[in-house]
Protein backbone atom coordinates (compact mmCIF):
# COMPACT_ATOMS: atom_id res chain seq x y z
CA UNK A 1 0.00 0.00 0.00
CA UNK A 2 1.44 3.69 -1.14
CA UNK A 3 0.14 6.08 1.85
CA UNK A 4 0.53 9.94 0.99
CA UNK A 5 0.41 12.25 3.75
CA UNK A 6 -0.05 16.07 3.99
CA UNK A 7 2.39 16.36 1.43
CA UNK A 8 3.55 19.98 0.39
CA UNK A 9 6.18 21.37 -2.57
CA UNK A 10 7.01 24.41 -3.72
CA UNK A 11 8.89 25.53 -6.86
CA UNK A 12 9.43 28.88 -8.13
CA UNK A 13 7.77 29.97 -5.28
CA UNK A 14 4.50 28.32 -6.14
CA UNK A 15 3.17 25.27 -4.10
CA UNK A 16 2.80 22.58 -6.46
CA UNK A 17 1.80 19.97 -3.88
CA UNK A 18 -0.87 21.57 -1.10
CA UNK A 19 -1.20 19.35 1.44
CA UNK A 20 -1.99 16.57 -1.29
CA UNK A 21 -3.77 13.25 0.90
CA UNK A 22 -3.91 10.17 -1.35
CA UNK A 23 -4.07 5.90 -0.19
CA UNK A 24 -3.55 3.42 -2.64
CA UNK A 25 -4.49 -0.23 -2.38
CA UNK A 26 -2.00 -2.93 -2.87
CA UNK A 27 -2.80 -4.38 -5.92
CA UNK A 28 -5.08 -1.95 -7.63
CA UNK A 29 -4.58 0.48 -10.60
CA UNK A 30 -5.10 3.84 -9.32
CA UNK A 31 -4.70 6.71 -12.24
CA UNK A 32 -4.01 10.40 -11.92
CA UNK A 33 -5.37 12.90 -14.09
CA UNK A 34 -5.16 16.58 -14.31
CA UNK A 35 -4.27 19.44 -16.09
CA UNK A 36 -0.47 19.84 -17.13
CA UNK A 37 2.14 21.65 -14.22
CA UNK A 38 -0.53 20.80 -11.47
CA UNK A 39 1.99 18.41 -10.44
CA UNK A 40 1.67 15.11 -11.38
CA UNK A 41 4.80 13.59 -12.17
CA UNK A 42 6.40 15.54 -9.19
CA UNK A 43 3.95 13.42 -7.48
CA UNK A 44 5.35 9.98 -8.98
CA UNK A 45 9.37 11.18 -8.49
CA UNK A 46 8.30 12.42 -4.86
CA UNK A 47 6.79 8.35 -4.37
CA UNK A 48 9.78 6.92 -6.27
CA UNK A 49 12.01 8.97 -4.03
CA UNK A 50 13.70 11.10 -6.91
CA UNK A 51 11.98 14.10 -5.20
CA UNK A 52 12.26 15.28 -1.88
CA UNK A 53 8.84 16.99 -0.08
CA UNK A 54 8.87 20.24 2.03
CA UNK A 55 6.78 18.51 4.42
CA UNK A 56 4.84 15.63 4.38
CA UNK A 57 4.95 11.61 3.94
CA UNK A 58 4.77 9.04 2.04
CA UNK A 59 4.58 5.52 2.79
CA UNK A 60 5.28 2.36 0.98
CA UNK A 61 4.54 -0.73 2.38
CA UNK A 62 5.09 0.03 5.89
CA UNK A 63 8.07 2.16 5.04
CA UNK A 64 8.64 5.90 5.39
CA UNK A 65 9.80 6.79 1.70
CA UNK A 66 10.53 10.63 2.40
CA UNK A 67 12.92 9.29 5.69
CA UNK A 68 14.63 7.16 3.59
CA UNK A 69 18.40 8.21 1.90
CA UNK A 70 21.47 6.57 0.50
CA UNK A 71 22.04 2.90 0.57
CA UNK A 72 18.53 2.30 2.54
CA UNK A 73 16.59 4.64 -0.01
CA UNK A 74 18.08 2.24 -2.64
CA UNK A 75 17.32 -1.06 -1.37
CA UNK A 76 13.86 0.17 -0.95
CA UNK A 77 13.71 1.15 -4.74
CA UNK A 78 14.54 -2.82 -5.48
CA UNK A 79 10.12 -3.31 -5.22
CA UNK A 80 9.10 -0.10 -7.95
CA UNK A 81 9.65 0.35 -11.01
CA UNK A 82 9.00 3.22 -13.40
CA UNK A 83 7.86 4.23 -16.86
CA UNK A 84 8.70 7.59 -17.81
CA UNK A 85 7.44 9.74 -20.12
CA UNK A 86 9.73 9.45 -22.88
CA UNK A 87 10.80 6.10 -22.00
CA UNK A 88 14.09 7.02 -20.91
CA UNK A 89 15.94 3.92 -22.14
CA UNK A 90 19.77 4.77 -22.32
CA UNK A 91 20.52 5.89 -25.72
CA UNK A 92 24.13 4.24 -25.58
CA UNK A 93 22.68 0.65 -25.21
CA UNK A 94 20.86 -1.61 -27.11
CA UNK A 95 17.39 -2.53 -26.69
CA UNK A 96 18.51 -5.81 -24.71
CA UNK A 97 21.19 -4.08 -22.57
CA UNK A 98 18.65 -1.82 -21.54
CA UNK A 99 16.23 -4.51 -21.13
CA UNK A 100 18.39 -6.83 -18.92
CA UNK A 101 20.14 -3.40 -17.52
CA UNK A 102 18.55 -4.06 -13.90
CA UNK A 103 19.31 -7.89 -14.17
CA UNK A 104 22.83 -6.83 -15.13
CA UNK A 105 23.43 -4.55 -12.42
CA UNK A 106 22.36 -6.53 -9.43
CA UNK A 107 22.83 -10.09 -10.39
CA UNK A 108 21.14 -12.99 -8.95
CA UNK A 109 21.99 -13.72 -5.11
CA UNK A 110 25.13 -11.56 -5.19
CA UNK A 111 26.42 -13.15 -8.66
CA UNK A 112 26.63 -11.98 -12.26
CA UNK A 113 23.46 -13.18 -14.03
CA UNK A 114 23.62 -16.46 -16.00
CA UNK A 115 23.84 -15.36 -19.55
CA UNK A 116 21.42 -17.96 -20.86
CA UNK A 117 18.81 -17.50 -18.22
CA UNK A 118 19.59 -13.29 -18.64
CA UNK A 119 19.00 -13.71 -22.44
CA UNK A 120 15.74 -15.44 -21.67
CA UNK A 121 14.19 -13.06 -19.34
CA UNK A 122 15.13 -10.30 -21.85
CA UNK A 123 13.41 -12.28 -24.92
CA UNK A 124 10.38 -13.31 -22.78
CA UNK A 125 9.74 -9.32 -21.39
CA UNK A 126 10.51 -8.26 -24.75
CA UNK A 127 7.61 -10.80 -26.33
CA UNK A 128 5.40 -9.63 -24.19
CA UNK A 129 5.57 -6.33 -25.31
CA UNK A 130 5.52 -7.25 -28.61
CA UNK A 131 9.05 -6.28 -29.23
CA UNK A 132 10.42 -9.52 -29.82
CA UNK A 133 13.47 -9.85 -32.46
CA UNK A 134 14.70 -6.22 -31.64
CA UNK A 135 17.24 -6.96 -29.00
CA UNK A 136 20.26 -5.70 -31.49
CA UNK A 137 18.50 -2.62 -31.97
CA UNK A 138 19.38 0.79 -30.61
CA UNK A 139 16.75 3.01 -29.21
CA UNK A 140 17.46 5.87 -31.94
CA UNK A 141 16.12 3.27 -34.32
CA UNK A 142 13.04 2.81 -32.51
CA UNK A 143 9.48 4.80 -33.13
CA UNK A 144 7.62 6.47 -29.93
CA UNK A 145 5.34 3.62 -29.60
CA UNK A 146 8.58 0.93 -29.55
CA UNK A 147 9.88 3.47 -27.05
CA UNK A 148 7.78 2.96 -24.67
CA UNK A 149 7.15 -0.61 -24.76
CA UNK A 150 10.72 -1.30 -24.58
CA UNK A 151 10.54 1.06 -21.63
CA UNK A 152 7.64 -1.52 -20.09
CA UNK A 153 9.81 -4.20 -20.94
CA UNK A 154 13.05 -2.93 -18.56
CA UNK A 155 9.98 -3.35 -15.85
CA UNK A 156 8.74 -6.35 -16.63
CA UNK A 157 12.33 -8.32 -16.59
CA UNK A 158 12.44 -7.78 -13.19
CA UNK A 159 9.26 -7.68 -11.58
CA UNK A 160 8.82 -4.69 -9.47
CA UNK A 161 5.93 -4.89 -7.07
CA UNK A 162 5.12 -0.95 -7.54
CA UNK A 163 4.64 0.23 -11.37
CA UNK A 164 4.44 4.03 -11.69
CA UNK A 165 3.97 5.34 -15.06
CA UNK A 166 4.27 9.03 -16.60
CA UNK A 167 2.01 9.88 -19.42
CA UNK A 168 2.53 6.49 -20.94
CA UNK A 169 0.00 7.72 -23.96
CA UNK A 170 1.05 11.34 -24.66
CA UNK A 171 2.41 11.73 -27.96
CA UNK A 172 1.07 8.41 -29.54
CA UNK A 173 -1.16 7.51 -32.47
CA UNK A 174 -4.63 6.43 -31.15
CA UNK A 175 -3.88 2.90 -31.98
CA UNK A 176 -0.21 2.12 -30.51
CA UNK A 177 -2.14 4.52 -27.10
CA UNK A 178 -4.64 1.58 -26.96
CA UNK A 179 -1.47 -1.08 -27.43
CA UNK A 180 -0.18 0.49 -24.72
CA UNK A 181 -2.80 0.83 -22.20
CA UNK A 182 -3.68 -2.87 -23.26
CA UNK A 183 -0.34 -3.42 -21.72
CA UNK A 184 -0.33 -2.04 -18.80
CA UNK A 185 -3.43 -4.14 -18.08
CA UNK A 186 -1.75 -7.36 -19.08
CA UNK A 187 1.42 -5.88 -17.20
CA UNK A 188 -0.65 -5.74 -13.88
CA UNK A 189 -2.58 -8.80 -14.12
CA UNK A 190 1.06 -11.02 -14.78
CA UNK A 191 2.78 -8.74 -11.90
CA UNK A 192 -0.40 -8.23 -9.74
CA UNK A 193 1.47 -5.15 -8.86
CA UNK A 194 0.47 -1.95 -7.80
CA UNK A 195 -0.27 0.60 -10.24
CA UNK A 196 -0.27 4.14 -10.74
CA UNK A 197 -0.87 5.83 -13.98
CA UNK A 198 -0.67 9.53 -14.59
CA UNK A 199 -1.93 10.94 -17.81
CA UNK A 200 -4.38 13.43 -19.27
CA UNK A 201 -5.73 10.66 -21.79
CA UNK A 202 -9.10 10.33 -20.36
CA UNK A 203 -9.40 6.84 -22.36
CA UNK A 204 -6.67 5.61 -21.00
CA UNK A 205 -7.86 6.30 -17.46
CA UNK A 206 -11.03 4.56 -17.94
CA UNK A 207 -9.44 1.63 -19.58
CA UNK A 208 -7.16 0.97 -17.23
CA UNK A 209 -8.26 2.24 -14.32
CA UNK A 210 -9.40 0.75 -11.31
CA UNK A 211 -10.17 4.33 -9.39
CA UNK A 212 -9.57 7.55 -10.61
CA UNK A 213 -8.12 10.38 -9.14
CA UNK A 214 -8.09 14.17 -10.01
CA UNK A 215 -5.25 16.64 -9.15
CA UNK A 216 -6.53 20.61 -8.98
CA UNK A 217 -4.39 23.35 -7.04
CA UNK A 218 -2.06 20.73 -5.25
CA UNK A 219 -4.51 18.38 -3.78
CA UNK A 220 -6.84 15.18 -4.63
CA UNK A 221 -10.08 17.04 -5.46
CA UNK A 222 -11.96 13.50 -6.02
CA UNK A 223 -10.88 10.06 -6.37
CA UNK A 224 -13.33 7.19 -6.97
CA UNK A 225 -14.00 4.12 -9.26
CA UNK A 226 -14.58 5.36 -13.06
CA UNK A 227 -17.91 5.71 -13.31
CA UNK A 228 -18.29 7.17 -9.76
CA UNK A 229 -15.34 9.63 -10.71
CA UNK A 230 -17.57 10.66 -14.06
CA UNK A 231 -20.54 11.40 -12.53
CA UNK A 232 -18.69 14.08 -10.04
CA UNK A 233 -19.51 17.57 -10.24
CA UNK A 234 -16.31 19.43 -11.36
CA UNK A 235 -15.53 21.50 -13.73
CA UNK A 236 -12.33 19.20 -15.78
CA UNK A 237 -14.35 16.34 -14.85
CA UNK A 238 -17.56 18.32 -16.65
CA UNK A 239 -15.06 18.79 -19.69
CA UNK A 240 -13.63 15.25 -19.91
CA UNK A 241 -17.73 13.99 -19.84
CA UNK A 242 -18.36 16.27 -22.85
CA UNK A 243 -15.46 15.08 -24.65
CA UNK A 244 -16.21 11.42 -24.15
CA UNK A 245 -20.21 12.38 -24.95
CA UNK A 246 -19.66 13.96 -28.24
CA UNK A 247 -19.91 12.72 -31.67
CA UNK A 248 -16.49 13.22 -33.33
CA UNK A 249 -17.67 15.05 -36.03
CA UNK A 250 -18.12 17.99 -33.95
CA UNK A 251 -14.62 18.82 -33.42
CA UNK A 252 -14.50 20.58 -35.92
CA UNK A 253 -13.25 24.54 -36.30
CA UNK A 254 -16.13 27.13 -36.02
CA UNK A 255 -17.53 28.19 -39.76
CA UNK A 256 -15.58 32.10 -40.80
CA UNK B 1 12.67 23.75 19.03
CA UNK B 2 9.48 23.64 16.45
CA UNK B 3 8.78 26.74 14.94
CA UNK B 4 4.96 28.77 14.93
CA UNK B 5 3.84 28.54 11.16
CA UNK B 6 4.29 32.49 10.71
CA UNK B 7 8.01 32.75 11.81
CA UNK B 8 8.45 29.47 9.75
CA UNK B 9 7.70 31.13 6.53
CA UNK B 10 9.12 34.45 7.43
CA UNK B 11 12.37 31.77 7.82
CA UNK B 12 11.60 30.42 4.61
CA UNK B 13 11.61 33.14 2.57
CA UNK B 14 14.67 34.66 4.39
CA UNK B 15 16.28 31.65 3.45
CA UNK B 16 14.71 31.78 -0.05
CA UNK B 17 16.04 35.64 -0.53
CA UNK B 18 19.64 34.53 0.64
CA UNK B 19 19.86 31.58 -1.64
CA UNK B 20 18.98 33.99 -4.62
CA UNK B 21 21.26 36.01 -3.84
CA UNK B 22 24.02 34.24 -2.60
CA UNK B 23 23.45 31.83 -5.69
CA UNK B 24 27.51 31.42 -6.13
CA UNK B 25 28.03 30.16 -2.78
CA UNK B 26 24.62 27.89 -3.68
CA UNK B 27 26.69 26.14 -6.55
CA UNK B 28 30.08 25.53 -4.50
CA UNK B 29 28.10 24.10 -1.64
CA UNK B 30 26.19 21.74 -4.30
CA UNK B 31 29.39 21.09 -5.94
CA UNK B 32 30.97 20.01 -2.53
CA UNK B 33 28.18 18.17 -1.72
CA UNK B 34 28.53 16.32 -5.32
CA UNK B 35 32.82 15.38 -4.28
CA UNK B 36 30.69 13.68 -1.40
CA UNK B 37 28.48 11.84 -2.36
CA UNK B 38 31.36 10.59 -5.30
CA UNK B 39 33.65 9.50 -2.78
CA UNK B 40 31.07 7.64 -0.53
CA UNK B 41 29.34 6.01 -3.12
CA UNK B 42 32.75 5.24 -3.96
CA UNK B 43 33.75 3.84 -0.62
CA UNK B 44 30.66 2.05 0.06
CA UNK B 45 31.56 0.09 -3.05
CA UNK B 46 33.72 0.17 -5.93
CA UNK B 47 32.31 1.09 -9.45
CA UNK B 48 32.00 -2.23 -11.60
CA UNK B 49 35.94 -2.23 -13.63
CA UNK B 50 34.21 -2.34 -16.64
CA UNK B 51 33.38 0.88 -16.21
CA UNK B 52 36.33 2.19 -15.17
CA UNK B 53 38.41 0.39 -18.01
CA UNK B 54 35.76 2.05 -20.37
CA UNK B 55 36.21 5.82 -19.02
CA UNK B 56 40.26 4.81 -19.05
CA UNK B 57 39.90 4.14 -22.58
CA UNK B 58 38.01 7.22 -23.38
CA UNK B 59 39.76 10.07 -21.53
CA UNK B 60 43.24 8.32 -21.87
CA UNK B 61 43.59 6.49 -25.04
CA UNK B 62 41.53 8.52 -27.11
CA UNK B 63 42.92 11.72 -25.97
CA UNK B 64 46.41 10.72 -27.03
CA UNK B 65 46.44 12.35 -31.00
CA UNK B 66 45.42 15.71 -29.21
CA UNK B 67 47.62 15.54 -26.51
CA UNK B 68 50.57 14.78 -28.63
CA UNK B 69 50.02 17.41 -30.96
CA UNK B 70 49.39 19.99 -28.37
CA UNK B 71 52.50 19.21 -26.65
CA UNK B 72 54.77 18.56 -29.99
CA UNK B 73 53.78 22.03 -31.92
CA UNK B 74 54.47 23.54 -27.96
CA UNK B 75 58.19 22.39 -28.27
CA UNK B 76 58.40 23.19 -31.21
CA UNK B 77 57.61 27.05 -30.92
CA UNK B 78 59.25 26.99 -27.88
CA UNK B 79 62.52 25.90 -29.49
CA UNK B 80 62.09 28.29 -31.95
CA UNK B 81 61.50 31.27 -29.84
CA UNK B 82 63.88 30.32 -27.74
CA UNK B 83 66.95 30.05 -30.26
CA UNK B 84 65.90 32.93 -31.87
CA UNK B 85 65.38 35.22 -28.25
CA UNK B 86 68.68 33.98 -27.54
CA UNK B 87 71.39 33.33 -30.39
CA UNK B 88 72.46 36.82 -30.55
CA UNK B 89 73.22 37.23 -26.84
CA UNK B 90 75.11 33.79 -26.80
CA UNK B 91 72.39 32.15 -24.65
CA UNK B 92 71.55 29.17 -27.76
CA UNK B 93 72.78 26.56 -25.31
CA UNK B 94 69.68 27.03 -22.89
CA UNK B 95 67.31 26.16 -25.43
CA UNK B 96 66.59 22.74 -24.48
CA UNK B 97 66.74 23.93 -20.46
CA UNK B 98 63.97 26.63 -21.20
CA UNK B 99 61.59 24.05 -23.69
CA UNK B 100 62.04 21.13 -20.64
CA UNK B 101 61.51 23.57 -18.09
CA UNK B 102 58.87 25.10 -19.62
CA UNK B 103 56.91 21.82 -20.45
CA UNK B 104 57.45 20.24 -17.12
CA UNK B 105 56.68 22.84 -14.77
CA UNK B 106 53.59 25.46 -16.61
CA UNK B 107 52.86 24.29 -20.26
CA UNK B 108 52.98 20.97 -20.06
CA UNK B 109 49.90 20.39 -17.73
CA UNK B 110 48.14 23.20 -18.58
CA UNK B 111 47.79 22.43 -22.48
CA UNK B 112 47.27 19.55 -21.56
CA UNK B 113 44.48 19.92 -18.91
CA UNK B 114 43.02 22.11 -21.66
CA UNK B 115 42.66 19.88 -23.96
CA UNK B 116 41.25 17.56 -22.02
CA UNK B 117 38.78 20.30 -20.72
CA UNK B 118 38.11 20.55 -24.46
CA UNK B 119 37.50 17.26 -25.89
CA UNK B 120 37.02 15.12 -22.72
CA UNK B 121 35.31 17.47 -19.99
CA UNK B 122 32.58 19.04 -23.09
CA UNK B 123 31.65 16.04 -24.41
CA UNK B 124 30.93 14.11 -20.33
CA UNK B 125 29.15 17.50 -19.51
CA UNK B 126 27.01 16.88 -22.55
CA UNK B 127 26.12 13.14 -22.44
CA UNK B 128 25.37 13.26 -18.99
CA UNK B 129 23.37 16.56 -19.62
CA UNK B 130 21.59 14.64 -22.38
CA UNK B 131 20.91 12.02 -19.75
CA UNK B 132 19.78 14.34 -17.60
CA UNK B 133 17.15 16.08 -19.17
CA UNK B 134 15.95 12.54 -20.82
CA UNK B 135 15.48 11.48 -17.58
CA UNK B 136 18.02 8.98 -17.84
CA UNK B 137 19.80 9.44 -14.90
CA UNK B 138 16.19 9.79 -12.90
CA UNK B 139 15.73 6.04 -14.91
CA UNK B 140 19.04 4.86 -13.13
CA UNK B 141 18.02 5.88 -9.49
CA UNK B 142 14.67 4.04 -10.35
CA UNK B 143 16.32 0.86 -10.54
CA UNK B 144 18.41 1.30 -7.75
CA UNK B 145 21.82 2.19 -9.45
CA UNK B 146 23.34 5.12 -7.68
CA UNK B 147 24.34 7.81 -10.90
CA UNK B 148 27.51 9.14 -8.62
CA UNK B 149 28.60 5.52 -8.31
CA UNK B 150 27.59 4.27 -11.54
CA UNK B 151 28.09 7.65 -13.74
CA UNK B 152 30.25 10.27 -11.86
CA UNK B 153 33.04 7.58 -9.82
CA UNK B 154 34.14 5.67 -13.21
CA UNK B 155 35.19 9.13 -14.60
CA UNK B 156 36.26 10.41 -11.77
CA UNK B 157 38.50 7.71 -10.89
CA UNK B 158 39.80 7.51 -14.94
CA UNK B 159 40.55 10.97 -15.11
CA UNK B 160 42.42 12.13 -11.90
CA UNK B 161 44.23 8.96 -13.16
CA UNK B 162 45.20 9.43 -16.59
CA UNK B 163 46.07 13.42 -16.26
CA UNK B 164 49.17 12.63 -15.03
CA UNK B 165 49.86 10.35 -17.44
CA UNK B 166 48.61 12.54 -20.43
CA UNK B 167 50.77 15.25 -19.08
CA UNK B 168 54.14 13.26 -19.09
CA UNK B 169 53.49 11.77 -22.89
CA UNK B 170 52.83 15.49 -23.76
CA UNK B 171 56.29 16.91 -21.99
CA UNK B 172 57.61 14.14 -23.69
CA UNK B 173 55.97 15.09 -26.91
CA UNK B 174 57.32 18.54 -26.41
CA UNK B 175 61.15 17.83 -25.60
CA UNK B 176 60.88 15.75 -28.49
CA UNK B 177 59.43 18.20 -30.20
CA UNK B 178 62.54 20.80 -29.24
CA UNK B 179 64.94 18.27 -29.68
CA UNK B 180 64.24 18.04 -33.58
CA UNK B 181 63.68 21.29 -34.39
CA UNK B 182 66.76 22.42 -32.52
CA UNK B 183 69.22 19.81 -34.45
CA UNK B 184 67.85 20.08 -37.49
CA UNK B 185 66.96 22.73 -38.06
CA UNK B 186 69.19 25.70 -36.24
CA UNK B 187 72.32 22.49 -35.63
CA UNK B 188 72.63 22.26 -32.07
CA UNK B 189 73.84 18.76 -31.36
CA UNK B 190 71.92 16.74 -29.65
CA UNK B 191 74.30 16.66 -26.27
CA UNK B 192 73.73 20.38 -25.95
CA UNK B 193 70.15 19.76 -25.67
CA UNK B 194 69.51 17.06 -23.50
CA UNK B 195 72.55 17.05 -21.86
CA UNK B 196 72.28 20.51 -19.55
CA UNK B 197 68.71 19.22 -18.80
CA UNK B 198 69.29 16.68 -15.73
CA UNK B 199 71.25 19.55 -14.42
CA UNK B 200 68.73 21.66 -14.53
CA UNK B 201 65.16 19.96 -14.02
CA UNK B 202 64.90 19.05 -10.64
CA UNK B 203 62.64 16.19 -8.57
CA UNK B 204 60.44 19.19 -7.61
CA UNK B 205 60.01 20.49 -11.05
CA UNK B 206 58.48 17.22 -12.23
CA UNK B 207 56.83 16.93 -8.95
CA UNK B 208 55.27 20.27 -10.25
CA UNK B 209 54.22 18.71 -13.06
CA UNK B 210 52.36 15.86 -12.13
CA UNK B 211 50.40 17.42 -8.89
CA UNK B 212 49.10 20.36 -10.92
CA UNK B 213 47.76 17.73 -13.63
CA UNK B 214 46.52 15.86 -10.79
CA UNK B 215 44.73 18.80 -9.23
CA UNK B 216 43.11 19.65 -12.85
CA UNK B 217 42.21 16.26 -13.38
CA UNK B 218 39.94 16.95 -10.49
CA UNK B 219 38.72 20.22 -11.69
CA UNK B 220 38.23 18.62 -15.21
CA UNK B 221 36.02 15.82 -14.00
CA UNK B 222 34.33 17.13 -10.93
CA UNK B 223 33.24 20.48 -13.14
CA UNK B 224 32.26 18.79 -16.28
CA UNK B 225 30.16 15.59 -13.85
CA UNK B 226 28.79 18.86 -12.02
CA UNK B 227 27.44 21.07 -14.59
CA UNK B 228 25.99 18.22 -16.42
CA UNK B 229 24.12 16.58 -13.39
CA UNK B 230 22.74 19.55 -13.07
CA UNK B 231 21.62 20.76 -16.65
CA UNK B 232 18.39 21.81 -17.13
CA UNK B 233 15.92 22.89 -20.17
CA UNK B 234 16.45 20.82 -23.22
CA UNK B 235 18.98 21.04 -25.58
CA UNK B 236 19.47 24.62 -24.91
CA UNK B 237 20.21 23.59 -21.17
CA UNK B 238 22.89 20.94 -22.67
CA UNK B 239 24.15 23.25 -24.44
CA UNK B 240 24.15 26.34 -22.16
CA UNK B 241 25.74 23.51 -19.20
CA UNK B 242 28.98 22.28 -22.06
CA UNK B 243 29.94 25.98 -22.50
CA UNK B 244 30.26 26.76 -18.58
CA UNK B 245 31.48 23.80 -17.51
CA UNK B 246 34.57 24.50 -20.14
CA UNK B 247 34.64 28.10 -19.58
CA UNK B 248 34.88 27.40 -15.32
CA UNK B 249 36.88 24.65 -15.62
CA UNK B 250 39.46 27.07 -17.86
CA UNK B 251 39.19 29.65 -15.34
CA UNK B 252 39.72 26.96 -12.22
CA UNK B 253 43.25 25.75 -14.25
CA UNK B 254 44.19 28.97 -14.72
CA UNK B 255 43.48 29.86 -11.25
CA UNK B 256 44.66 27.34 -9.46
CA UNK B 257 47.96 27.20 -11.63
CA UNK B 258 49.46 30.21 -9.80
CA UNK B 259 48.15 29.25 -6.61
CA UNK B 260 49.51 25.62 -6.80
CA UNK B 261 52.69 27.20 -8.59
CA UNK B 262 52.84 29.86 -4.96
CA UNK B 263 52.55 27.41 -2.85
CA UNK B 264 54.83 24.54 -4.08
CA UNK B 265 57.81 27.22 -4.28
CA UNK B 266 57.06 28.03 -1.00
CA UNK B 267 56.73 25.02 0.98
CA UNK B 268 60.25 24.41 -1.41
CA UNK B 269 61.74 27.70 0.23
CA UNK B 270 60.61 26.88 3.65
CA UNK B 271 61.66 23.26 3.69
CA UNK B 272 64.80 23.91 2.24
CA UNK B 273 65.52 26.47 4.99
CA UNK B 274 64.71 24.19 7.45
CA UNK B 275 66.89 21.08 5.93
CA UNK B 276 69.96 24.18 5.51
CA UNK B 277 69.34 24.58 9.79
CA UNK B 278 69.80 21.02 10.62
Amino acid sequence: MILIKNLWKKYDKTNVMAGLNLEIQTGETLVILGRSGVGKSVLLKHIIGISKPDAGSIIVNDQSITDLSGQELYKALHQMGMLFQGAALFDSMTVEENTGFYLTEHGKNGTPYPQKELEELIAHALEMVGLAGTQKKMPSELSGGMRKRAGLARLIVYRPNILLYDEPTTGLDPITAMHINELIVKTQQELKATSVVVTHDIISALYVGDRLALIDEGKIVCIDTPDNFMKFNHPIIDFLRQIISQDPRSFRKPAS
Amino acid sequence: MELSPPIKEKTQVVLEEIEEKAFFLVAIGEYMQLIWAVILATIQRLPAFRLIRNQLYDIGVTSLPVVSITGFSTGLVLAAQSFYQLSDKGLASVTGIMVAKAMVTELGPVLTAFMVTGRVGAAMCAELGTMQVTEQIDALHTMSVNPHRYLIAPRFIAGTFMMPLLTIFSIIMGIFGGYLISVFFFGMSPSAYFDPMPEHISLFDLSTGIIKSYIFGIFIMTISCYKGLNTSGGAAGVGRATTNSVVVAYCCILLSNFFITMALNLIRDKLSLLLSNL
